[in-house]
């Protein structure tokens, strides 16, 4: 966290102590925070097929749709961090820092576009030799993407609310960075019939792919309903609902279409899109 | 012969310390230690009931359901602050119950005999072994054997068991066609019962039979006052106060009970069967009859109705029935012409219809025309008759002759102070309308302004000068009452009615001051800034906590056992945000009852009282009926101010079947429907309402008041931390 966001997180802070000077918070404690873990099932990411691709198991990369009989994937997973502060009975502000972990499918290249590996791989599962030029692709395990949101939110209550006590409507607009997760994945060459041969890394590996330092921008529009429910003075049992809008943001270089990081891209994109709803479940505790 | 006189001594001070200073009276309480039956919970008699096994009312499910039923029921009137135990009244019960129970010492230590304070004639058992009987009842005996007798009744439905039979009755017939009427049958069999059984009990205690006939005349005409007593229009005028005729009826209003009333769907067979039946029974039986009215003596008897009566005043007041008030006090000045108490609500009764006046609410003190029925309704007459500005009159003429001759009484006082608020509240009170003469000196003027018009003619020239001064004068004037030119009009004899206050400087500077902080008043509420919690806002942190009303909806209603978990959950809560906050509270609750006893319980009666007056009332502030009374609350908890609270709560989550069933048609839409509105209608299905009230005993006003909406559940901590919030902003000044 840089220190622009630090000094934006105490000016809200500062902000709010000012206008809250008349309210009493949860027995006096007007300030919390929280800590959330996010989960989701991503229905439409998986209808649309971005979390199909290829899995490492034990070493072989095995279709994702093999084990499940689809491209599903029934569970992601995110941390979400979050400071705030209650200005009047129904309303706070605060800032939030999520950190939202999945994975999408990994880029697949044309098996001509990969220069001098033929002569390595051109055997079938026999170990017959197999004369070019050859149907198949090379393909990649499936990609850990980390996606990083920091936002400033407002939190309300409807009602006679008590913040940050009780149910809470929480609406936000923040900046997210997307990268990828470096890591030594698994390549294939992947033959007509679906037998992938892995790929020896001393042959071709994973960076000659995808360029890791490149990370994607996008604005989040969020709006969540909670409920605190207090286990004690000093801490709330934490649960509710949100709905984003990820949007990309910035054209960013210009990839060739059928180049993997164009692929990357595209899941990466699509994925923050499609992922519209997760439910929360946590602590907070307000001091 | 030392001891001897010692004894003597004791009884006299006893005897001296039982009779009641009517000229003083003081509202009866509780007295001695305070039965079980007040500071049980409710569920527990449920659990001990159904650890009895009463097989009698059937399985176990029917078990529960009779015990909900009738255990809530009466502990909601045990717990509502009208019921009486050890105090004159339900010592006397007692005493008669003794007579009529002669010989059955188990049933003697079985029965608990209570007072209601209650304007019904009505007297009830319950299977519990409990007989209430109300005030209103006792006022309107004329002896001792009818209460014998109506005692008697009440014994044998409890003996009989004819609640529980009613209930599998009822049980058993619910689907039946013509439930109603075939209930009606049933029930009458079973008064029909009662009272041929209470007639041997009766004639055993060695009662009257001539006056056992006349127990049913009694009921018969319990809903009229307790005396048919002619009232006259002089009582209302004086010699500053001149009343026309024509506001009284110039004819009788026929009394429209009847012995042989059609009893159809009646739970009672008409007076004419009963009183039939019950000749029968008496003719039937073989014993010697006595001829006693009063075995416990008719003074007593006196006394005890007496204060009957007393309290049928105060319920009046209470109740907003002031015509029944000032009707009743009517009666009673003619025994208790000093009775300072009766002044008191004389003045509590004109003062509350002056307010119903000026909200349009004066219907609601009156019966309705066609129940205009014997001598009390020519004060309703009357009443109904007359306009705001009459009404006004009427009260303020009483009211301020009640404290010219009571300055001295500090209720009398606070009342006619109270009454400058709210004439300066309606702004529609200027003693400038009143004429400064009265309506015999006005009389008398004008006779003279006539003579002299015959034989002077400088009247002309004046008559002149008037000419010329602007038309508006001139119709202000001949408007006036004081326009001797004008014929005087009868029927604005109120105008006439207050010309001594011209005089009363201590008055008009009374009236100039309320008027003035009315206008400060309505400036500031102009001026204020919304807040929910400004109305709260009162700057106090010492409180007297009257038990939470707590009630908790399940699907089928109220659930009365989550209710009362509730009501312990939620006082621990309001004890708690107290001491954190360093509020001093004093709660009067069911658990501090039974720690603190008898003198909790009236104390708690007493605020039950107020909160129901308060609560009674939509449109105006009462005066507190009990001043006196709760005033010395404030000294003794060291604050005036009186909170009282009301949660009640449920979990409906609006979960509309509509929109998933749609959503199943737009597939892929459905999982996202589903996922997305079921959770987050769980999550908003809680739906509670808090409402705080906070009474000014001293004052008789609410202070702060408001209700509260929350979608939280009624967790410990939630409640606790919504009482903390309430008591923060009380603790603050707007």
């Amino acid at each position: 966290m840089n220190l622009n966001r630090i000094v934006l997180i105490i000016a809200l802070l500062i902000v709010g102590s000012a206008y809250s000077q008349q309210y009493p918070g949860y027995f006096g404690k007007k300030t919390y925070i929280e800590v959330l873990t996010t989960s989701g099932l991503p229905l439409f990411a998986n209808f649309w097929g971005c979390n199909g691709g290829y899995n490492n198991e034990g070493g072989q990369l095995v279709r994702q749709d093999e084990k499940w009989g689809a491209p599903w994937e029934w569970y992601q997973f995110g941390l979400n961090i979050a400071v705030g502060r209650a200005i009047k009975n129904n309303l706070a502000v605060g800032f939030e820092y999520s950190r939202h972990n999945w994975k999408i499918n990994g880029p697949g290249s044309p098996f001509d576009d990969v220069a001098g590996i033929s002569s390595h791989i051109s055997v079938d599962k026999d170990g017959n030799e197999i004369p070019y030029p050859y149907k198949g692709q090379i393909v990649h395990e499936r990609i850990r993407t980390v996606r990083q949101t920091f936002m400033p939110r407002i939190e309300f209550a409807t009602g006679d609310g008590l913040l940050p006590m009780g149910l809470t409507h929480i609406v936000g607009l923040g900046l997210t960075i997307t990268s990828k997760v470096q890591d030594d994945y698994l390549i294939g060459f992947e033959e007509f019939y679906n037998y992938v041969k892995p790929i020896p890394d001393s042959v071709y590996s994973t960076t000659d792919l995808i360029d890791y330092d490149i990370k994607y921008k996008g604005l989040q529009l969020m709006y969540g309903i909670k409920m605190r429910s207090p286990l004690g003075k000093s801490l709330f049992l934490t649960y509710g609902m949100r709905y984003m809008l990820n949007i990309r943001i910035g054209r960013g270089d210009s990839l060739y279409y059928e180049s993997a990081e164009y692929s990357v891209r595209k899941f990466i994109v699509r994925n923050n899109l499609l992922n519209l709803m997760s439910f929360d479940l946590g602590l907070s505790v307000p001091f | 012969m030392k001891q001897l006189f010692l004894i003597l001594l004791l009884f006299l001070s006893h005897a001296a310390g039982s009779q009641v200073d009517f000229n003083d009276y003081q509202p009866i309480v509780a007295k001695g230690d305070i039965p079980e039956d007040f500071t049980k919970s409710t569920y527990e008699k449920i659990d001990e009931g159904l650890h009895e096994n009463r097989k009698e009312l059937g399985g176990q499910i029917a078990q529960r359901e009779f015990l909900l039923q009738t255990g809530y029921a009466i502990d909601e009137l045990l717990h509502s602050g009208i019921v009486l135990y050890g105090d004159q009244v339900s010592d006397y019960i007692n005493d008669v119950a003794k007579k009529v129970l002669k010989g059955k010492r188990d049933l003697k230590e079985e029965l608990r005999f209570y007072t209601v304070k209650s304007n019904i004639a009505n007297a009830f058992s319950t299977d519990q072994g409990i007989i209430f009987i109300t005030t209103g009842l006792i006022s309107q005996l004329s002896s001792e054997a009818q209460l014998a007798f109506i005692l008697a009744h009440e014994i044998c439905h409890y003996t009989e068991k004819h609640v529980q039979e009613s209930f599998v009755w009822r049980r058993s017939q619910r689907f039946s066609d013509d439930w109603l009427g075939k209930m009606s049958v049933y029930s009458k069999e079973k008064e029909h019962e009662a009272d041929a059984m209470a007639v041997e009990m009766y004639r055993k205690a060695g009662y009257s039979k001539e006056e056992l006939l006349t127990t049913f005349d009694v009921l018969l005409y319990s809903y009229l006052p307790f005396e048919e007593i002619e009232i006259s229009l002089d009582y209302f005028a004086s010699d500053k106060f001149f009343l026309p005729n024509d506001l009284f009826p110039d004819k009788e209003f026929e009394i429209s009970a009847e012995e042989d009333a059609d009893d159809t769907y009646s739970s009672h067979p008409n007076v004419q069967k009963r009183k039939e039946l019950t000749k029968a029974t008496m003719d039937a039986g073989s014993g010697n009859w006595e001829d006693q009215k009063f075995l416990l003596g008719k003074e007593r008897f006196i006394e005890i109705r007496s204060i009957a009566r007393f309290e049928s005043v105060r319920s009046d007041i209470l109740e907003g029935n002031f015509a029944d008030a000032i009707y009743s006090i009517y009666i009673l000045e003619r025994d208790y012409p000093n009775s300072i108490y009766l002044k008191r609500k004389k003045a509590q009764a004109w003062l509350g219809l002056y307010q119903y006046s000026q909200t349009g609410n004066k219907y609601d003190a009156v019966d309705k025309k066609s129940e205009l029925e014997g001598q009390s309704a020519s004060v309703h007459f009357m009443i109904r008759k007359l306009t705001k500005k009459e009404v006004a009159t009427f009260s303020v003429r009483h009211i301020y002759d009640i404290y010219q001759e009571n300055k001295d009484d500090k209720e009398i006082e606070a009342i006619y102070h109270f009454m400058f608020k709210q004439l300066a509240s309606f702004e529609n009170f200027d003693l400038d309308d009143y004429s400064k003469m009265s309506f015999e000196e006005a009389s008398n003027k004008r006779l003279e302004y006539l003579k002299s018009l015959e034989s002077d003619t400088t009247n002309m020239e004046e008559e002149s000068t008037e000419a010329t001064n602007s038309k508006y004068k001139s119709i202000k004037k001949s408007r006036s009452p004081d326009n001797l030119e004008n014929e005087l009009d009868t029927s604005k004899y109120y105008m006439y009615g207050l010309s001594d206050l011209h005089e009363d400087q201590q008055f008009k500077t009374l009236i100039a001051e309320a008027v003035t902080k009315k206008q400060k008043q309505d400036e500031y509420d102009e001026l204020e800034e919304y807040n929910p919690y400004s109305n709260i806002m009162i700057g106090a942190d010492n409180f007297i906590v009257v038990e939470p009303t707590t009630i908790s909806y399940s699907g089928r209603g109220v659930d009365y056992v989550r209710s009362e978990k509730l009501e312990e959950r939620f006082s621990d809560a309001i004890t708690k945000s107290a001491d954190m906050l360093g509020t001093n509270i004093r709660v009067i609750d069911s658990r501090s009852l039974a720690l603190e006893g008898t003198d909790a319980y009236n104390d708690r009666s007493l605020l039950m009282a107020c909160l129901h007056q308060v609560t009674n009332e939509t449109d105006i502030f009462p005066f507190p009926t009990d001043y006196s009374i709760t005033n010395k609350l404030t000294d003794k908890f060291s604050t005036g101010k009186v909170m009282f609270t009301v949660v009640d709560h449920t979990y409906r989550p609006e979960i509309y079947w509509a929109y998933i069933g749609y959503s199943v048609f737009f597939l892929p839409t459905a999982p996202f429907v589903i996922s997305s509105h079921i959770p987050m209608q769980l999550m908003k299905g809680n739906n509670t309402n808090l409402t705080v009230l906070v009474l000014d005993i001293e004052s008789g006003q609410v202070v702060a008041g408001e209700s509260y909406f929350y979608r939280d559940a009624i967790s410990k901590y939630n409640l606790t931390a919504r009482m903390y919030n309430i008591f923060y902003y009380l603790s603050q000044t707007p």
